[in-house]
């Protein structure tokens, strides 16, 4: 009798894991930490916020997760030291600074390179308030320019079609490039808001005085499409390797609007949000799409499915294109290893993003342990970005072995897109040769110049530019 | 009236001389279909024009394409398991039908044998001399290694329940002979696998297939009776090693006949490794035991004997 349950446990076994199951070397894996309508922040202390950052880093950092997308600027505020913009309400009560002081996202870019990933600044552009009812502080810039914001379904917004809006947004945006070590900057879906129904987006006087003869959704997305491109050119300008990226609503249009268009029939970015987002990689003023897939793969409305071939048709092939997951209701339809599958199959996408970082900590349906046993349980590198820089960091130099501490020169950085910020790290069985490209050889990405080896064999070091391309490997050390 | 539960999946790469029979000998099968998936390997032919022709005519087909360029059978059929949306998977490839009536063949077994996960047909008139029956995984498996009459590989004239698919059932990207290797992994995660006499499938196999030429792609089939043994050879030895014979030899033979000295020195020396084990076999097929018998003659003598039987 024992022996027979052993021979079926061993045939189950023999049935277990093709190659590469654990997912390509390199692969876009984002969460998304919110802060907007997060309690938390507020009402603990500074030291329980850093001691729970850190431990949401840990743990999307153990589901394999390489970047890290942490929203600033949930409504007009800041989560971080700003002149411009007070702090933010789910910070701290009235636009005061914390106490004891801190800044979320210099603590944030600190902790997430120190652990080898990267992060992305959020920010929502227009977004200003949540209710009618909600008071801004002292100094918040609505109070000396109201004319500028529209007040639509009791929230405010800014008015997309003001000049002096753009040059605002732009400001800020400069703002945390300038003072920040960031690796991107993310915007998500919200541009123009939803629409809620009979209401009208109060803008006819800008449309009167800027529409310049345009059609008023014309113009609108005009707007839009300015916005964007000044943020691009701005980190062009500042700092060019800083990425930027949109994670916009999922559906473009429908087909029965335009035959370009996703058969489905949900709201339409181009129409409802005035988010023209295959312009925008078009014109190579986003780094990458990450459209919010949300939806279950057969979906009556809006298919995954349907909508991941769609994407992969239209989008990916001038800029990066990635597939925005939920977490939680991915898990509850039992479609993780499906979805995962898809995207990896899907040529033109290079990675997912999960929704949101804090179902993934908190492990829902079980999809923390889904992705470290199995879709994301090989480390992965963020993908390079080849139309910012191609140019490889020097070779890591000074390798050497203490036991089983690897350590290595930290490479001098000159401000550019080549400098040495991230380490990846390979291990090789002593007869195998040292091919950084094998699946498997990657065992670590760290952001110091260490790492602490639990197993013998033949260690190699690459350096990762900001953009992530990558260095010739290092000479090799044996651990034993 | 039956109710629509199975999903057919075809992976489609140039087939616009072919498809339009293989698409109707699943649109003449009935409600039982509730989807039919195309799954287009970067076709260059117009294939894709006449799939939206088909996407038009018949409401339960949909078309999917993943990518740009053609990458194999292998990804687009774990593509088309993706997709799929019915309680039971067929394959079926651009080139080749579904004989009328087959899947409420197929359907049958299930009916009889409750207990069952895949039901397998055939695709040759009497290749299956046997009564119906449904065999333990262990036993599905070892019938298959042992290439027993009527237990074939193919991954097509098979119902799957879909709920057997997952990362760890998918064909292997990029490999041919993807079927021969993952046809046991997914036996052995069934509960049991029924199998049928009636001819369920028409494989129509072309001039200048890939099976019948030599290419480096061959080898592939020594990578699948490798990754068999590495994964059964713990549990069903004589089985995988038959299977690795078969293919060994097989591909010594094709070698031989080519003039591929390294393949056929590669084969050879495995063949001596597994010859004396597959003589002992009682469960071998004859034709392993007497290539296993005639290897003693050495080298030379079994690559006459091969160019002369080709």
């Amino acid at each position: 009798m024992k022996k027979n349950v052993i021979t079926i446990l061993l045939f189950l076994l023999a049935a277990v894991g093709i190659a590469a199951a654990s997912g390509p070397k390199r692969e876009f894996r984002g969460a998304w930490l919110q802060t907007v309508w997060q309690d938390g922040y507020r009402t603990r202390t500074t030291a329980q916020n850093k001691a729970y950052l850190r431990e949401q880093l840990d743990k999307l950092k153990a589901a394999g997760v390489n970047a890290v997308l942490f929203q600033v600027r949930p409504q007009s505020d800041a989560f971080y030291d700003s002149k411009i913009e007070p702090w933010s309400r789910f910070l701290t009560d009235g636009g005061a600074a914390p106490k004891p002081w801190w800044d979320p996202l210099e603590f944030m870019v600190e902790e997430c390179h120190a652990r080898g990933m990267e992060l992305h600044a959020w920010l929502n552009p227009y977004r200003v308030t949540g209710s009618a009812k909600q008071t801004l502080p002292r100094g918040h810039v609505y109070h000396k320019h109201p004319g500028r914001f529209v007040r639509y379904d009791g929230k405010l917004y800014f008015n997309p079609g003001l000049p002096e809006n753009r040059e605002f947004i732009i400001k800020v945006v400069d703002d945390i490039i300038s003072r920040y070590d960031v690796d991107g900057i993310h915007f998500d879906d919200y541009f123009y808001p939803y629409p809620v129904k009979g209401k009208e987006f109060a803008d006819s006087k800008a449309f009167a005085r800027y529409g310049g003869g345009m059609k008023l959704g014309d113009w609108r997305r005009r707007n839009v499409d300015m916005l964007i491109e000044e943020v691009h050119e701005c980190i062009h300008r500042r700092k060019p390797w800083v990425r930027f990226g949109v994670s916009p609503f999922g559906i473009w249009r429908n087909k029965k609007t335009d035959p370009r268009g996703s058969d489905t029939n949900g709201l339409q970015n181009y129409d409802a949000l005035y988010a023209d987002v295959l312009l925008w990689e078009e014109k190579g003023w986003v780094d990458y799409l990450l459209p919010q897939l949300y939806w279950d793969l057969g979906h009556k409305s809006a298919s995954y499915l349907v909508l991941v071939d769609w994407w992969n048709r239209n989008a990916g092939t001038k800029r990066h294109l990635y597939i925005g997951q939920d977490a939680e209701r991915t898990m509850k339809s039992a479609e993780l290893w499906r979805k995962v599958e898809l995207t990896r199959t899907a040529d033109r996408v290079r990675g997912n993003c999960w929704w949101s970082g804090y179902s993934v900590t908190a492990n829902k349906g079980g999809v923390a342990d889904s992705l470290a046993a199995r879709y994301q349980s090989v480390p992965a590198l963020v993908p390079s970005y080849p139309w910012i820089s191609g140019e490889r960091p020097a070779a890591v130099s000074g390798l050497k072995a203490e036991h089983r501490r690897l350590s290595w020169k930290e490479a001098a950085r000159r401000g550019r897109a080549s400098d040495a910020v991230r380490y990846a790290v390979y291990r090789f069985d002593s007869r195998e040769d040292v091919d950084t490209e094998r699946d498997g050889a990657l065992v670590a990405v760290v952001g110091k110049p260490e790492y602490e080896a639990c197993r013998a064999g033949v260690y190699v070091v690459t350096a990762l530019s900001r953009v992530n391309v990558e260095s010739e490997p290092s000479s090799p050390v044996v651990i034993r | 009236m039956s109710k629509p539960v199975i999903s057919v999946v075809v992976p489609v790469h140039n087939a616009g001389r072919t498809l339009d029979a293989c698409v109707a000998s699943v649109a003449s099968q009935g409600d039982c279909v509730r989807e039919l998936i195309l799954v287009d390997d970067a076709s260059t032919d117009g294939s894709a024009a006449l799939m939206a022709g088909y996407a038009a005519r018949y409401p339960r087909l949909r078309v999917i394409s993943l990518k740009s360029a053609a990458r194999g059978v292998s990804e687009a059929r774990n593509t088309g398991i993706c997709a799929a949306a019915g309680e039971y998977i067929a394959f079926l490839d651009d080139d080749d039908e579904y004989m009328p009536g087959a899947f409420a063949a197929l359907l049958g077994l299930f009916d009889r044998f409750p207990g069952a996960d895949i039901a397998v047909g055939q695709f040759r008139q009497g290749a299956y001399a046997g009564a119906e029956a449904v065999l333990d995984p262990r036993g599905a498996v070892e019938a298959t290694l042992y290439q027993r009459p009527g237990f074939h590989e193919s991954a097509w004239g098979k119902l799957y329940r879909r709920s057997l698919f997952d990362g760890d059932t998918l064909f292997a990207p990029g490999r041919r002979y993807e079927d021969l290797e993952q046809c046991p992994r997914i036996y052995a995660r069934a509960r049991a696998v029924a199998f049928t006499a009636a001819r369920v499938y028409r494989y129509k196999p072309r001039e200048g297939s890939f099976l019948a030429t030599w290419s480096p792609a061959r080898a592939d089939a020594l990578w699948a009776v490798d990754t068999i043994a590495g994964r059964f050879g713990g549990v069903c030895p004589g089985a995988a090693r038959s299977r690795r014979f078969s293919a060994y030899f097989n591909l010594f033979n094709l070698a031989a006949a080519n003039s591929n000295d390294e393949m056929v020195r590669r084969c050879w020396a495995e063949l001596k490794k597994m010859r004396a084990a597959v003589l002992r076999d009682g469960r071998c097929r004859m034709r392993n035991r007497i290539a296993a018998a005639l290897s003693y003659g050495g080298l030379t003598f079994t690559s006459l004997l091969s160019k002369m039987f080709r």
